[in-house]
Parts: C-alpha cells; sequence; structure tokens
C-alpha cells in the first residue's frame, strides 16, 4: 500500500508539469529558497523540542512543485525516563497557484503533498515498579519509519524585492507508521505526535526568489 | 524600502500570523493497559462461577502478598506480572493441596501516552507456559492486559 501510493504521488507529480509542457508551457520560471521562522522560535522557546525546515518551491506554469526538508527531535524526561525522538523528515507535492499571472510573484496556492520520515526513538532510564522493584530501561530503536499525505494550501507575499514571507496550513491525512516491537511511537518527526489522527500545523517562513529563466510579458489579448 | 502594495494579502498574511495552532487534545495520564493478570474461577461440570480460598499467592521476584487469606475468590484481579521480564511465575497454596503454580509467557512495549506522564507497559500476547492440576484446565480469555477486561484467564475447577 505505502509503495503504491508513492507511486501515483510521483505519477501525479510528473503528469501535472507535462501537461503544461504538452501546451507549450513547461519551463521552470524561479526557485524560491527559505526557511521556517516559526520553527526556529520554537526551538528557542521550548527546551524538548528542536526542529529547522528549509523550504524550496520551484514556479512551473502555474503550479508550484514543493520540496522541504526538516530535522526534528523531541527530547523530555518523566520522573527518571527520558525519551528522544529525532529523525529527518521530506516533503514532495504541487500547488496550484491561483495568482500565477500575479505581476509581483504573490502566491495564494493549495496543493498536495507526500511526506515521510525515518527517524529514531530512544528510552532509557529506571522506571519504578512497586512490585519487582527498579526497572532499567535501555530502549534504542533505529529503524522506525512514516509517511502521510498532507492537504495543502497558504500565500507567499512578496515584501521587497526578492523577499517573501509566507505561510502554509496542513492538514495531515492518512498517516502510516513502521513502529518497533519494544517501545510505541510517541512523536513522529514532521507529523508529532502519533496518536492524533487528522492534524493541523502551520509553517511561517521567509522565502527568497531566484529568477531561473525570464518569463515572457503577458501580452494584452488582441482586439 | 520595505512595504506592502498588496494589501489584501499582506492583511491576510499579517491575520495568520496571529494564528495559534493549538489543537492538541489534553492528555490524562489514565491508561487502559496495566500490568495486572486477572484469572477467573469456573466450575468445570456447571460452567458458573466457582470460587477457592488461598492460604497464600507469591510470584517469583517479589515479596508481596496477593491475597487475603479470609476470602473466598472467584476472580483473582490483581496478580502483577514481571515487567523486567517475558515471563512471570506464580505459586498458589491452598488448604488439602500441594503448592500449584502457573508460569505465564507474554510479550510487553512501552507506550508514552503524554510528555507528562510515566510510560505505561502493554502486556499482550500472554500464554501458559507450564501448569500445575489446579490449572489443567483453563482458557486464556484475552491475550492483552487491559482494564476493561473482566479476566484473561478462565479455570475450571472440579
Amino acid at each position: 500500500m505505502p509503495i503504491i501510493l508513492k507511486y501515483i504521488w510521483i505519477s501525479l507529480m510528473l503528469c501535472m508539469p507535462l501537461w503544461s509542457m504538452g501546451q507549450g508551457k513547461f519551463m521552470p520560471k524561479a526557485l524560491r529558497v527559505g526557511g521556517d521562522l516559526s520553527y526556529l522560535a520554537i526551538s528557542a522557546y521550548d527546551s524538548t523540542a528542536e526542529k529547522y525546515e528549509l523550504n524550496v518551491d520551484v514556479a512551473v506554469h502555474r503550479f508550484l512543485v514543493a520540496l522541504d526538508y526538516g530535522i526534528a527531535h523531541k527530547n523530555f524526561t518523566i520522573e527518571q525516563l527520558s525519551h528522544y525522538s529525532k529523525g529527518p523528515y521530506f516533503r514532495v507535492g504541487i500547488d496550484y497557484n491561483l495568482l500565477h499571472k500575479d505581476p509581483r510573484r504573490n502566491a495564494l496556492f493549495f496543493g498536495l503533498r507526500y511526506a515521510w520520515t525515518n527517524f529514531s526513538d530512544e528510552l532509557k532510564g529506571v522506571r519504578l515498579d512497586t512490585y519487582y522493584g527498579d526497572q532499567f530501561i535501555q530502549l534504542n530503536e533505529t529503524s522506525k519509519s512514516a509517511f502521510w499525505v498532507e492537504v495543502a494550501g497558504g500565500l507567499k507575499v512578496n515584501i521587497w524585492k526578492g523577499l517573501f514571507l509566507g505561510y502554509t496550513m496542513r492538514l495531515k491525512l492518512f498517516m502510516q507508521t513502521k513502529s518497533g516491537h519494544d517501545l510505541e511511537t510517541f512523536y513522529i518527526p514532521g507529523y508529532g505526535k502519533s496518536e492524533q489522527n487528522t492534524p493541523v500545523s502551520m509553517n511561517y517562513y521567509i522565502l527568497y526568489r531566484i529568477p531561473l529563466f525570464k518569463a515572457k510579458p503577458i501580452q494584452p489579448p488582441l482586439e | 524600502m520595505f512595504c506592502f502594495k498588496n494589501r489584501f494579502y499582506g492583511g491576510i498574511l499579517l491575520i495568520m500570523s496571529y494564528l495559534i495552532v493549538s489543537c492538541e487534545p489534553i492528555n490524562d495520564c489514565n491508561s487502559e493497559y496495566n500490568q495486572f493478570l486477572k484469572i477467573a474461577f469456573f466450575n468445570k461440570t456447571t460452567g458458573e462461577a466457582d470460587s477457592l480460598a488461598f492460604e497464600k499467592i507469591s510470584a517469583l521476584g517479589t515479596d508481596s502478598a496477593f491475597h487475603n487469606s479470609d476470602k473466598q475468590y472467584a476472580i483473582l484481579d490483581s496478580l502483577p506480572l514481571n515487567t523486567n521480564l517475558n515471563s512471570t511465575t506464580f505459586t498458589f497454596e491452598l488448604e488439602g493441596f500441594t503448592a500449584q503454580s502457573i508460569i505465564i509467557n507474554y510479550k510487553k512495549s512501552f507506550t508514552i501516552i503524554d510528555e507528562s506522564c510515566s510510560p505505561v507497559v502493554q502486556i499482550y500476547d500472554i500464554s501458559v507456559a507450564e501448569k500445575t492440576d489446579l490449572f489443567d484446565s483453563l482458557e486464556i480469555a484475552h491475550t492483552l492486559l487491559n482494564k476493561n477486561n473482566a479476566y484473561n484467564i478462565k479455570v475450571y475447577l472440579d
């Protein structure tokens, strides 16, 4: 099932620009590169979480091909036990830009993402057992993975020259995880708490637009 | 120069920047899982609930007592399994019988409910590895230890 979903996704990603190419419109116009600002703030004030995320989008006709790479750590201690989850995560997807003709290159978009992560989970310390005494725990599961689909929508606004501020709201769906035997997954990098079925999250980011090919000026229709 | 020419989209961006996504459910630390095995006694002939009085119930690895000698038990509902191991041996002493024992095998996994709660041990796939006469006729009713289950093992008494 995960493999089928992956192939459907890749096929969709390839098809959408190709449809545009068929009409002679396929030409990557620009690349926007940036990072998530809110995650930097979270990392600064929340001692249990650390997140960093890079965001890239490529404008192709009226679509934006979105690529995200992030790293998330979650570390907390309960009584005498410490739990640590960490791993990179990736998102690949396509957005439809409702403002693709906007001269200021703003984007109001909605689209889909396929996201996945490979992460490790650790629980170690001493657990108090009333009957059998202290239990020394050392669990380290290094090959966990998860994937999910996101419905995304948001805005990217040009604030100065090539600089953009933006946000993306994400509804995460159909999460599947490959868990270990001894430690149930609590936190999934890029997704959040595993018990949540359809979590909603936000990204606030700053991006810089790098033009790749000069787009033809939009011609007024002939009378 | 730092300015928004497109005020509409800039306005939306500002409003959204104040949006705080805090939809995470608040968890309490109660879990449906625990480490207590429940054994229920039934009459082999009638199939109805039966009861036994125990002189002593003990488990390998602990000095704790799990019974009250003045009481007849139809269900023993607080036999703790050892979460350090994947097996626990219980010994039951009854008047007029030799000591009876049962060895329970199981798997376990740790579950974190919330960042503020102690990890919970989930015990599953319980099976009986060894048993003596008293437990000769038994049936596993639920292989997962769960507070909501009335019992995990049914023991039929002659």
